[in-house]
């Protein structure tokens, strides 16, 4: 028997006492084998405090006992876990906790980003900017209510008004609906001292260089039901950045979108520099589902009524909104087209301070390697909102592109 | 009642299983006794918390149905760990995630010394060490240096003969140790 066999063997306590005098007289002159004594002591060290640390997890436990029919005894287990204990530390838990955390998350952020980005006159909602527009006389920020053609389109006002949500009352209707060609009739119409003011300011600007928008007549109605309208197919060069990275658990991508097809304000656009962009955190449940929340900037238009004593004014605009939304992403491993590509779903159910906010994508994912993917799709945009007790909605459509990136 | 079950041997708590009246309290202590070797065991050879939780509920209740049966009638901790191996390994099978071992020399060594010496805790190295050895010489190991088990018990447990374990402990012994040269000889 060789001597290292006689040190693990006495380590053991499998060594023959008249084998023990051999090891140690052995070792006494030998400092290599003194050397593979301490070694094998400090090796059975670590394993017995190894085993130490492996303690069984009290649901574990829990589980044992409950499979036999057993109570568990408090001596089996001091720290008895509740079933509420267990609950909370289930994987189905920790799951929905982060994606109501990140549903949270999207739409708290939304609204912090609104707080931050607007003015308080312009923190109003749609429904009340309304209101505002025709009683309240402090607001620069929204003063756009007038019939006047000549005055309503002045670089000046237009500039006051799209600093925020772009609010433009295109003409009035009414039963004699004669407003719009009826100079005369605006202060009459608009009693605001402060609307007359804007107006008055806007008369002094010679700069009327800008286009007026078409200016619509309709004829009185409630437009309960909202506009369904959609797709005059007016396309524009939009881009859409959404910021973001795949880990094992949990994705953020990187999109850019392109052509758009939506109802539009026919003048010039300004959009913000983050309007249509957003971030996405999606938890990876398995490999074909995902949950998480969305949230970001993005331009809807909106065209709706508003009463005005007898006359009905019909307004278009397009503001940019903060939203938030709960998201489900869905990719269909049986579609997938070998290695490298997959389609995917996605649908958004959210808010923002208009309103419902509804998207659905459909979109091809790309492996271009295991950090990165390239991806190209379409999304469907829903904006449902209300002007006094009136629905109205809002869509769009555009076309996805990007990259999402693993870290 | 639990002072009384205190001083009773395996064998002896292991036969009260059969009579329903004293089964639950005998379970109990057994489970006190064993769960901990148990555990680590499926930790060490299963690898996943997840997994050996799964292991680790099967192993007694298979051991609990047996006894409960009067079908052990020597060494209860042996019967229970070999319990415990063959449904680890019967674990492993189903789900294909490891490698069955037919030839130790094609097991790659996946333990790293360059790279975790010096940033990880002692235990956390002989951990390691012993994590990446091959299946058959991780579970003498396990059986050995964490469960105490005596040589005969470990060849009972695993069904091979003396000299088989002891040679696989041996080699165990030399691999780990080689793994942990530098760190040793600090």
């Amino acid at each position: 028997m060789k001597n290292k066999e006689l040190i693990y063997e006495y380590l053991d306590g499998e060594l023959d006492p008249m084998l023990e005098e051999k090891l140690f007289a052995e070792m006494s002159v030998d400092q290599e084998l003194r050397d593979e004594f301490s070694h094998q002591l400090k090796i059975n060290k670590f394993a017995l405090e190894d085993m130490n640390t492996m303690q069984v997890p009290s649901e574990t436990t829990a589980a044992v006992f409950a499979n036999l029919g057993f109570t568990i005894p408090t001596s089996v287990s001091a720290k008895k876990a509740s079933p509420l204990l267990l609950f909370l530390k289930s994987k189905r838990f920790m799951k929905a906790s982060i994606a109501v955390a990140a549903f949270v998350l999207s739409i708290a952020s939304g609204w912090w980003l609104n707080e931050l980005s607007n003015s308080p006159q312009a923190e109003i909602s749609t429904a009340q900017a309304c209101i505002v527009n025709t009683e309240n006389t402090t607001s620069n920020a929204t003063p756009n209510l007038t019939t006047d053609k000549s005055n309503l389109f002045s670089d000046n006002l237009y500039r006051s008004t799209r600093k925020s949500r772009r609010l433009m009352p295109i003409a009035s209707t009414g039963l004699a609906n004669d407003a719009v060609s009826n100079e005369s009739n605006t202060s009459d119409i608009v009693s605001n001292d402060e609307i007359s003011n804007d107006i008055a300011q806007s008369e002094e600007s010679s700069d009327n260089d800008r286009q007026a928008p078409q200016v619509l007549s309709y004829s009185a109605l409630n437009a309960i039901g909202g506009d369904f309208s959609f797709a005059e197919n007016e396309t524009a060069l939009f881009d859409y950045i959404n910021l973001g990275n795949t880990s094992s658990d949990f994705e953020t991508t990187l999109y850019t979108r392109g052509l758009r097809i939506a109802k539009e304000l026919p003048v010039a656009d300004d959009k913000s520099f983050f309007s249509g962009s957003s971030i996405s955190i999606m938890y990876k449940l398995n490999d074909e589902h995902y949950i998480g929340g969305d949230f970001g900037e993005d331009e809807f238009y909106q065209e709706f009524y508003y009463q005005h004593g007898e006359q009905n004014v019909l307004y278009k605009q397009a503001p940019n909104y903060y939203w938030g939304a709960v998201s489900y992403k869905y990719l269909p491993e049986f579609l997938s087209i070998g290695d490298i590509a997959q389609p995917y779903a996605k649908l958004s159910l959210g808010g923002c301070k208009a309103g419902v906010i509804g998207k659905a994508q459909l979109g091809l994912n790309f492996q271009i390697n295991q950090s990165l993917n390239a991806f190209i799709g379409g999304e469907y945009n829903s904006l449902f909102f209300n002007i006094r007790k009136d629905l109205y909605t809002s869509h769009k459509f555009e076309l996805l592109y990007g990259i999402s990136i693993n870290l | 009642m639990k002072n009384e079950l205190n001083k009773l041997s395996d064998a002896e708590i292991v036969a009260m299983l059969k009579d329903k009246s004293t089964a639950e309290g005998a379970f109990a202590e057994f489970y006190s006794r064993y769960s901990q070797y148990v555990w680590a065991f499926c930790l060490k050879i299963i690898g996943n918390t997840d997994e050996a939780s799964d292991v680790f509920q099967d192993s007694f209740t298979k051991f609990y149905n047996i006894a409960s049966e009067g079908r052990i009638t020597s060494n209860p901790k042996a019967y229970l760990l070999s319990i415990v191996r063959t449904t680890c390994f019967n674990y492993k099978r189903d789900h294909k995630k490891y490698v069955v071992i037919d030839d130790l020399n094609a097991i790659p060594d996946t333990f790293s010394t360059q790279n975790t010496y010096l940033d990880n805790e002692q235990s956390e190295i002989i951990k390691q060490a012993i994590d990446a050895l091959p299946q058959d010489q991780k579970e003498v190991m396990v059986l050995r240096l964490y469960q105490g088990c005596s040589y005969s018990e470990i060849a009972d447990i695993i069904g091979e003969p003396l000299s088989i374990v002891k040679n696989r402990l041996y080699r165990a012994r030399e691999k780990v140790k080689a793994d942990l040269a530098r760190y040793l000889d600090d």
